[in-house]
């Protein structure tokens, strides 16, 4: 087995080398700078030059709103960047070149237009940009994409239209606003987590709203604390934390392990499997109320584990004592001390 | 009505003083409206919106802001303790939902192109947070997230109230980001950290006992990170590494404990566990991505992860045993350590066939290895109950474990966009797992038999999964989705067979003009065969099984016709049974069940309406009732049933008012109600309350953009 000391140093080793070639490569080079203006080129049907395009300004003659409104954002912003400076900028950078539809007089089918694209479509012209980025890797393999819904499901390539300020609920810190703007209106989120996540999932309003439950609704936590709405490897699209790890380990970080003695779910099932990660009526988020009825659906069919003996013992049902499992089971996470989780 | 604030041992006069602060300023709000509305106006009020000004600040800077705050009163009828464990708003002020942004309007980059701050529920709430984006664009991007969660659970249903908590939990994380925008090269820097402080219980068995012994509860944990992203002969490229130090120095303690079994002789005088615990885990992650011609696009990953910590155990107990003998001192030593690499390699392939066909490949392979052993000693001195002597017992042994787990999961779907209103999906997942656990028990003297016990299990599965779904666009603002997932689940130990599960999701969202109305329905159903074991003796042969059944229904409208006025609401409800097969010991060994059930019903309704300029409206009502089993009760001694009657309500009313057109003035109440039927495991009665929760806060704004 390694020593940490080699890990160390072969991680770090790695980070150099890397880089080393990355310097050493030249990645500036005219060659892969370009890449970008050709990806975001090939969007369109035919005309692959630049011959074509008119600026956005000419785009705000007609469509005075809609430049307002993307004028603010950070799309708008990147005209702005050096290294976008030889790229197709502004409205055209989605729409195509505009030339012929402002020489049509408008002709709606001289331009790229969204409305009537599906959302695989759509996600692929904003992927020709945002691919690449460790947490977009997988969206062509996630359950969103699995499932139709695209990027401007969620995202407004023109920025959000956000409404006034309304007076909401004391627990739940309300949707973005123009008065109230939240990290939804960086993100160009139509709305902001969880509204956004729950106008879908709309079951999880429920869960959120049990006696226990995750302070989601509070704001306290995000669903994209915990999920990659832009797919992943994972099951339901769960994030990992701190290398490998399932991300309750981030916040609770006393049930990491490793323990000597493992309860087996912990690292191979995951938490959910005795805890519902939402929200439940039943304390310590348990997805039983009683404890015993939990340990019952995997601890069935061990014969010496329910009572040691005709006349009973110390896990005869029939006793309170031995109804609540963890009351002995108290390192029901792990123990380094009893291999049956006492202490 | 009895005000009951807290039974924790806070000051009543402090309570008191919350309250009168509330009126106070509640008082005083009122008096500024009313002597704003008695002040002669010459001209006519400006119409306070649209709020669409731009304050300039250091020349070209928009601020957008609006902050809250107020103070709230609680008063508590019934069980506190309950209250505090679902809810724990408390009495005082409170930072409401609140923001700013700082915006750079000019077209040249400044330090600081943007900036946001929102926060909530700092003080009074039980959770808050403050969330911090700093940008320069194209230069760096800073983010934070500063979180605090006060936890308190104090329960009689769970563990004969014996597992409890009132700790205060920190945490947070701060990322740097520099070159954000730059594809060719981002690097990225970060940390974090969590603190858990406070008191609990937690129970410990001694003696043929259990005992809620106290907790001082101490672990935290320190993150940091550091990454770089480019791009490399074409490949995006990403590569990190993260180191986390944690430890954990909770103490435990108890005096003159009885135990749960007040009848028996076992008894502790004194307690003491010292037990830290600290580790570090360090882990590596690579990314590397490329979509090739707009036709194959290809992810990699590999995470490489160690974690090892150290514990040192150190336990003593003074008492009667259940012998009645007298425990001088029982000392426990334990030391150990215990480490676990984990390896994880992932690959995701698509590959465009046309443009509206698409097959997709996802490959994981998840390694790891969990070794750790201790070293054990016990020294027990002992007198007998009435004084005499006995001879000190010495226990020491040697334990070792060993887990290793490998898996290989492989999923191949295709998706195909059959018109622009129909799409469909299909796909096979295939995982193989395997576990090995071995270890060994070696007694060391003075014990004279020092054989050594070695354990050796292994677990081989395969599993098989279709999945299948599509989405159907009947009209242009109807969309339905559908999802089914069946075959055998990847997910269970090793001393049960594979979970059979069935899940399916539909899903339906109409949209028109400004209503919205959603429908969605799942259904989950797993059946978990169990291994049989070999019959022994007196007990029931033959598999014991575990079966559960899920059903959710969920409706939920949304309605905004005009900017004055919005509603929402909805219905969710979860069917849940779940069965399984348990041995039973009603004087001789039966075959029994345990059934559980949730009948759970969710409804809730959000309503907000600006009826005249100045003033606006919110009402908001969640209820929540689960019917558990119903009438259903035990036919038979080995059959046990159970479940969690409940109803909670929530009823929420605020009234905001403008009294000028950067100030508002809130007003508002809240209601809690919560019923319970008492449970069988439950040491006390039902833990019924009601709270009332007035509040009262003044919101400011400052500027509103240019949006």
């Amino acid at each position: 087995m390694a020593s940490t000391k080699t890990i160390k140093v072969v991680l770090l080793g790695a980070f150099t080398l890397f880089l080393a070639v990355w310097l050493a490569s030249g990645t500036y080079s005219k060659m892969f700078d370009t890449g970008k203006t050709v990806e975001a080129l090939s969007v369109l049907p035919d005309d692959k030059d630049k011959t074509g395009f008119v600026g956005s300004e000419t785009c705000q003659a007609c469509h005075e709103d809609a430049f307002k409104e993307f004028s603010g954002t950070k799309h708008a912003k990147l005209s702005e960047l050096k290294g976008w400076k030889d790229k197709v900028q502004g409205c055209e950078s989605c729409h195509g070149p505009g030339k012929d539809h402002v020489e049509g007089g408008g002709d709606k089918t001289k331009i790229i237009s969204f409305k009537n694209k599906n959302a695989k479509e759509i996600s692929e012209s904003c992927l020709t940009c945002h691919a690449g980025k460790e947490s977009h890797n997988n969206f062509r393999r996630g359950d969103h994409w699995r499932n139709n819904v695209g990027c401007t499901d969620c995202h407004t390539a023109h920025g959000p239209q956000l409404a006034s300020f309304k007076p909401g609920s004391i627990i739940t810190p309300g949707e973005a606003t123009r008065e109230n703007p939240t990290d939804a209106t960086l993100a160009m989120l139509k709305k902001s987590e969880p509204q956004l996540c729950i106008s879908c999932h709309s079951e999880t309003k429920a869960q959120f709203s049990k006696p226990f439950r995750h302070k989601v609704l509070e704001g306290t936590m995000k669903c994209s604390d915990c999920h990659n709405s832009h797919g992943g490897f994972e099951p339901k699209q769960t994030k990992l934390t701190v290398g490998a790890d399932a991300s309750c380990v981030k916040c609770h970080s006393d049930k990491q392990g490793p323990f000597v003695f493992e309860h087996a779910p912990l690292k191979v099932e995951g938490c959910s499997a005795c805890h519902t990660p939402h929200g439940s009526a039943n304390p310590k988020m348990l997805k039983r109320p009683q404890v015993r009825q939990l340990c019952f659906e995997c601890h069935s069919g061990i014969t010496d584990q329910l009572s040691d003996g005709p006349t009973g013992g110390p896990h005869s049902q029939t006793s309170i004592r031995s109804q609540n499992c963890t009351v002995c089971h108290s390192a029901i996470h792990g123990s380094n001390t009893s291999r049956v989780f006492f202490r | 009505m009895a005000y009951k604030f807290n039974e924790r041992g806070k000051s009543p006069i402090k309570n008191n003083i919350s309250f009168l602060l509330f009126a106070v300023t509640a008082s005083l709000l009122f008096a500024a409206i009313g002597l704003q509305a008695q002040t002669p106006t010459p001209t006519p009020t400006p119409t306070p919106e649209p709020r669409n000004e731009t304050i300039t600040w250091f020349g070209g800077y928009n601020v957008t802001s609006s902050v809250e705050v107020g103070v709230r009163g609680v008063s508590v009828g019934g069980n506190d303790n309950k209250y505090r464990s679902d809810f724990n708003y408390r009495p005082g002020v409170r930072l409401f939902d609140s923001s700013f942004l700082l915006e750079n309007k000019d077209k040249k980059s400044r330090a600081i192109d943007s900036l946001l701050v929102t926060t909530s529920g700092w003080n009074a709430d039980p959770s808050g947070f403050t969330r911090i984006s700093v940008e320069r664009a194209g230069f760096y991007r800073f983010d934070s997230n500063v979180r605090q969660v006060v936890y308190f659970n104090n329960l009689n249903n769970h563990t004969r109230n014996g597992h409890n908590a009132d700790t205060r939990h920190n945490f947070g994380d701060f990322d740097l980001s520099l070159y954000p925008n730059n594809d060719n090269f981002r690097l990225r820097f970060g940390g974090g950290f969590n603190s858990t402080k406070g008191s609990g219980t937690i129970t410990t068995r001694a003696y043929s006992d259990e005992y809620p012994v106290d907790s001082r509860v101490n672990n935290g944990t320190t993150d940091l990170r550091a990454g770089i992203d480019g791009k490399l002969l074409g490949f995006n490229l990403s590569l990190s590494y993260g180191y986390r130090r944690f430890k954990d120095n909770t103490f435990y303690s108890t005096l003159g404990n009885l135990g749960y079994n007040t009848t028996n002789t076992a008894r502790i005088a004194t307690f003491e566990r010292q037990y830290p615990i600290k580790g570090t885990t360090q882990y590596g992650l690579f990314n590397i991505q490329r979509t090739f011609a707009k036709k194959l696009d290809f992810t990699g990953r590999v995470i490489y992860s160690s974690t090892d910590r150290q514990f040192e155990f150190l336990e003593t107990i003074t008492g009667r045993d259940n012998s009645n003998n007298q425990v001088d001192l029982d000392r426990f030593n334990i030391r150990g350590d215990s480490k676990r690499p984990q390896t994880r390699a992932d690959l995701g392939i698509t590959y465009a066939v046309t443009n509206n066909f698409r097959i997709s490949n996802s490959f994981t392979y998840d390694s790891f290895n969990i070794s750790g052993g201790n070293a054990f000693a016990e020294a027990l001195y002992t007198r007998t109950a009435a004084g005499g002597s006995r001879n000190p017992v010495f226990t020491n042994n040697l334990s070792h474990r060993v887990t290793d787990f490998e898996r290989f999961m492989n999923t191949i779907e295709a998706d195909f966009q059959v018109k622009d209103w129909l799409g469909f999906n299909i796909g096979y997942r295939y995982a193989k797992r395997k576990i090995v656990i071995q270890g060994f028990n070696q007694p060391l003297p003075p014990a004279t038999n020092l054989t050594r016990t070695l354990i050796e299990e292994e677990e081989d599965n395969q599993t098989n999964t279709i999945i299948a779904g599509m989405k159907l666009k009947p009209l242009k603002n109807w969309v339905i989705f559908a999802d089914v997932e069946s075959g055998d689940a990847d997910n269970a130990f090793t001393r049960l067979a594979n979970y059979k599960f069935t899940n399916l999701r539909l899903r339906s969202r109409w949209s028109f003009n400004q209503f919205a109305f959603n429908i969605s329905a799942i259904t989950k159903d797993n059946e978990n065969p169990s291994t049989s074991t070999a019959p022994a003796g007196n007990y029931p042969s033959g598999d014991f099984i575990a079966n559960t059944k899920s059903r959710i229904f969920s409706a939920y409208i949304d309605w905004t016709p005009i900017s004055k006025f919005s509603f929402s609401g909805g219905y969710t409800y979860q069917h849940l049974t779940a069965e399984t097969d348990i041995v039973i010991n009603t004087g001789t060994l039966v075959r029994g069940f345990s059934r559980f059930y949730m009948r759970d019903h969710n409804a809730f309704f959000n309503f907000s309406a600006q009826p005249f300029k100045r003033v606006s409206i919110f009402a908001g009502y969640n209820y929540n009732n689960d019917r558990g089993q119903g009438d259903r009760i035990s036919p038979a001694p080995a059959i046990l049933v159970t479940s969690y009657p409940f109803r909670l309500f929530t009823a929420e009313t605020r009234i905001a008012m403008k009294l000028t057109r950067n100030i508002e003035w809130n007003v508002g109440y809240q209601y809690i109600g919560y019923n319970e039927r008492i449970q069988p495991l439950s040491v006390g009665g039902p833990q019924d309350y009601h709270a009332n929760l007035p509040y009262t806060s003044l919101r400011f704004y400052f500027g509103g953009g240019e949006r």
